[in-house]
C-alpha cells in the first residue's frame, strides 16, 4: 500500500495526474459535444428542397370574370379581379395554415379549421386569425400570363394589376 | 432461512437448471417489489392503472412492429400501404384498428393514472422523481400519438400535422426555425413523413421504454404501493423493500404476499383490457380518409379526441398562447407539484391555512372570478366558463359556514388544499373542452348540436 501522505506522482507521470486527466477529458468531450450538436443541426437542415418554385403563372387575365374571387388550390392563392384591377392573396390561413375557401353567398373567405373569416381584400373579419391574408406580388409576364411570387408580400391596396 | 441455506453452498447449485435461472434473473426480478401488502393488491387501491398503461404500450410495440413490415414511409406509397392493410393483407385491418384503439386507451389511461396518483397524494417525497418521470411519459405518449397520426398520409393526417407544425412555428424567433428542422422543409412533405416515422418508431418508443424501466424500478425503491400515514408519507424506513414491507405490514397489522401475487393480478387485468381492445378493433374499424390533399382542407378538420380540447383553445386564443404558453404552464405546474407545500394535495398546515385566511380567500376569489371570467368572456369562451364557475360555486359553498353534522360534503370540501381545486379545475376544463370540441363543433368550428343531423 502506498502511503497516502506521499506525493501523488509516484506511479503516475507528472504530466498527467488525475485532476488534469479529468479536466482534459471533460473539455475534449465538451468540444466534441458542441461539434456534434452543430454538425447534427446542420445535417438536419436540408440544403436542397424539392419544393415547387414560389413564382407561378396563373394564366391569362381574360380567364377571370370581373368581380370574381378564384381559388388556385394547387398553389394556395386567390386571384381577385375587381374594378380597380387584379390582385393575389395567399389562401393559407394566417392562424394555423389551413387552406381557406371563398364563400360566394356571403362574399367572405372562410377557414374550415378554427372558423376565421376574411373580407375579399384579405382583411381579417372574425375568428382567431391574428393577421389579414397577405397580398402577394403580382405582375404580367412576357407571355401575357399573370405571374405571382408567393414568397413576396406587398402592402394591401398598394398594387393593382390592370390589363 | 438465509440464502445459503436455501440455495446450498456456493457453487453447489450452479449445475441445477432451476437455480441457474434463479441466479440469472435475480437482478431483473428486483425491478418489482419482493413483498407487497395484501390490502394494496385490491382493484380499488390503484385500479391497476400503471399496469394497464404498460399493457397498452406493450400492445403498441407488438402491433407497431407488425405494421412496420408492410408500411413504407413515402408518398404516396404510405397511403397505398394503408389501403393494402385494409383490403389485401390478412388481419391487416384488425392490426391497425388494435393499434389505434390501444393508442387511444394509452392516452386515456395515462391521464387517469396521473389524476389517481395526484388525488391519492402518491407523488409525495420520496416518490417525486417518479411523478416527474410520469409527467414526461405523459408528454411522450402525446408525442407518439401526434407523430403516428401523420403516417397513414390521409387528409386528417396531413392537416392535423400542418396545424401542429404551425403551432410550433408560433414561438417567437425560434418557432419557424424549429418547424423547418422538424419537418425537414417548409411544408409537410416527404421529409416530414420520414422524420415523423423515425420519431414514431425509433426515438420516442426507445425513450419511453427507458423511462418506463426507471419508473418501475423507482416504484418499488420508493416504497411502491405501501400504506401512507395521515401526512401522506409512505411508511418507509430505508431503501430496502423487504424491510419496508415488513415494517408496513407490522404497522398495518396484516400479512404480505410475494410479488408473484401482484404480477398475477396485473397480468390478468392487462389480459382483460387486451380482450376489450381486441373486441373494439373487430367492431369499430380504424377510419381512413382520402389521400392527403394539400389543395383541400376538410371542413371541419378535427383532431383526435385528446387534442380537440387544445383545438377548442386554439379557437379562442392565439396559437402561441393556446398551443405553447398554456400547455407549458400546465406541464410546469404538474412537474412542480411535489416540490411545493402550497401545491400539496395533503392536509398540511401550509396547504390548508390559505383557505381559512379571509384575505387570501378574497384575493384568490377575486382573481378567479373577475380575472378569468373577464378574459373568457372577452374571447367568448362560454364553455370554458362552466368549470370555472362550478369551482367558484363549490368553494363558496365550502367557505359558506360550518356544517352542523360536522362530516358532510361541506366539511370534506373545506379540508381540501388549494392544489385540489387547481387540479380539479384543470381536469374539468380538459373534460369540458374535449367534449365540446369533439361533439359540439361542426363546419367552420361553429357550434352544432350533435343530435341534429
Amino acid at each position: 500500500m502506498p502511503d497516502p501522505e506521499a506525493p501523488k506522482s509516484t506511479d503516475e507521470s507528472p504530466e498527467m495526474d488525475r485532476r488534469r486527466f479529468v479536466k482534459a477529458g471533460t473539455s475534449s468531450l465538451a468540444i466534441a459535444g458542441v461539434g456534434a450538436f452543430v454538425f447534427g443541426f446542420r445535417y438536419l437542415s436540408p440544403n436542397v428542397l424539392y419544393e415547387p418554385s414560389p413564382v407561378i403563372s396563373v394564366g391569362k387575365p381574360e380567364h377571370y370574370r370581373a368581380g370574381s374571387v378564384t381559388l388556385d388550390a394547387k398553389n394556395g392563392i386567390f386571384v381577385v379581379r375587381t374594378a380597380d384591377g387584379f390582385y393575389a392573396l395567399t389562401a393559407v390561413c394566417t392562424h394555423l395554415g389551413c387552406l381557406t375557401v371563398y364563400k360566394p353567398d356571403t362574399g367572405e373567405i372562410a377557414c374550415p379549421c378554427h372558423g376565421s373569416t376574411f373580407r375579399k381584400d384579405g382583411s381579417a373579419l372574425a375568428g382567431p386569425a391574428p393577421r389579414s391574408l397577405d397580398w402577394l406580388k403580382m405582375w404580367i409576364g412576357e407571355d401575357g400570363n399573370l405571374m405571382v411570387d408567393r414568397s413576396a408580400s406587398v402592402s394591401p391596396h398598394s398594387e393593382y394589376v390592370s390589363v | 432461512m438465509n440464502r445459503e441455506q436455501f440455495m446450498g453452498k456456493p457453487n453447489e447449485h450452479l449445475h441445477s437448471p432451476f437455480h441457474a435461472v434463479d441466479r440469472w434473473t435475480d437482478d431483473f426480478r428486483r425491478i418489482m417489489a419482493a413483498r407487497v401488502l395484501e390490502s394494496r393488491l385490491g382493484f380499488r387501491k390503484t385500479w391497476y392503472l400503471g399496469a394497464l398503461t404498460l399493457g397498452t404500450f406493450t400492445i403498441q410495440v407488438c402491433t407497431g412492429l407488425l405494421l412496420m413490415l408492410y408500411y413504407h414511409p413515402s408518398i404516396p406509397q404510405g397511403y397505398a400501404d394503408m389501403k393494402d392493410l385494409e383490403f389485401v393483407i390478412s388481419s391487416g385491418t384488425l392490426l391497425r384498428s388494435l393499434h389505434r384503439w390501444s393508442a387511444h386507451a394509452m392516452v386515456f389511461l395515462v391521464f387517469v393514472h396521473m389524476a389517481k396518483v395526484f388525488y391519492r397524494a402518491a407523488y409525495r417525497p420520496p416518490r417525486e422523481l417518479n411523478w416527474v418521470l410520469g409527467v414526461c411519459l405523459l408528454i411522450l405518449t402525446l408525442l407518439l400519438s401526434y407523430t403516428g397520426y401523420l403516417l397513414p398520409w390521409d387528409q386528417l393526417s396531413y392537416w392535423g400535422t400542418t396545424v401542429g407544425a404551425n403551432i410550433m412555428s408560433s414561438i417567437p424567433w425560434l418557432g419557424p426555425k424549429l418547424r423547418f428542422y422538424i419537418l425537414g422543409g417548409h411544408t409537410v412533405n416527404a421529409n416530414a413523413l420520414l422524420r415523423f416515422y423515425v420519431l414514431h418508431t425509433m426515438i420516442l418508443p426507445l425513450t419511453v421504454i427507458s423511462l418506463i424501466g426507471i419508473h418501475l424500478w423507482r416504484l418499488h425503491k420508493d416504497g411502491g404501493m405501501y400504506e401512507v400515514d395521515d401526512q401522506g408519507r409512505p411508511l418507509l424506513h430505508e431503501h430496502d423493500t423487504q424491510k419496508n414491507a415488513e415494517a408496513a405490514a407490522q404497522l398495518a397489522g396484516e400479512k404480505t404476499l410475494s410479488y408473484g401475487d401482484l404480477l398475477f393480478r396485473e397480468v390478468t387485468a392487462i389480459e382483460a383490457l387486451a380482450v376489450v381492445l381486441f373486441s373494439m378493433g373487430l367492431i369499430w374499424v380504424s377510419p381512413l380518409e382520402q389521400l392527403a390533399n394539400p389543395m383541400h382542407t376538410p371542413n371541419p378538420a378535427k383532431a383526435p379526441w385528446y387534442f380537440t380540447g387544445l383545438q377548442e383553445l386554439l379557437h379562442y386564443f392565439p396559437p402561441f398562447v393556446a398551443g405553447i404558453i398554456l400547455p407549458g404552464l400546465i406541464v410546469g405546474g404538474l412537474i412542480f407539484i411535489p416540490f411545493s407545500p402550497f401545491f400539496d394535495n395533503v392536509k398540511t398546515r401550509q396547504a390548508i391555512e390559505w383557505f381559512h385566511h379571509r384575505a387570501a380567500r378574497w384575493a384568490i376569489g377575486a382573481v378567479l372570478i373577475v380575472g378569468m371570467t373577464a378574459l373568457l368572456i372577452r374571447v367568448h369562451a362560454w364553455d370554458a366558463l362552466l368549470p370555472l364557475w362550478a369551482i367558484v360555486a363549490l368553494t363558496s359553498f365550502a367557505a359558506g359556514g360550518v356544517d352542523k353534522r360536522g362530516n358532510g360534503l361541506r366539511r370534506w370540501l373545506q379540508e381540501k388544499p388549494i392544489s385540489f381545486w387547481i387540479m380539479t379545475l384543470f381536469l374539468m376544463e380538459a373534460v369540458v373542452l374535449t367534449a365540446v370540441g369533439t361533439f359540439f363543433r361542426g363546419p367552420g368550428w361553429a357550434w352544432v348540436w350533435p343530435w341534429r343531423g
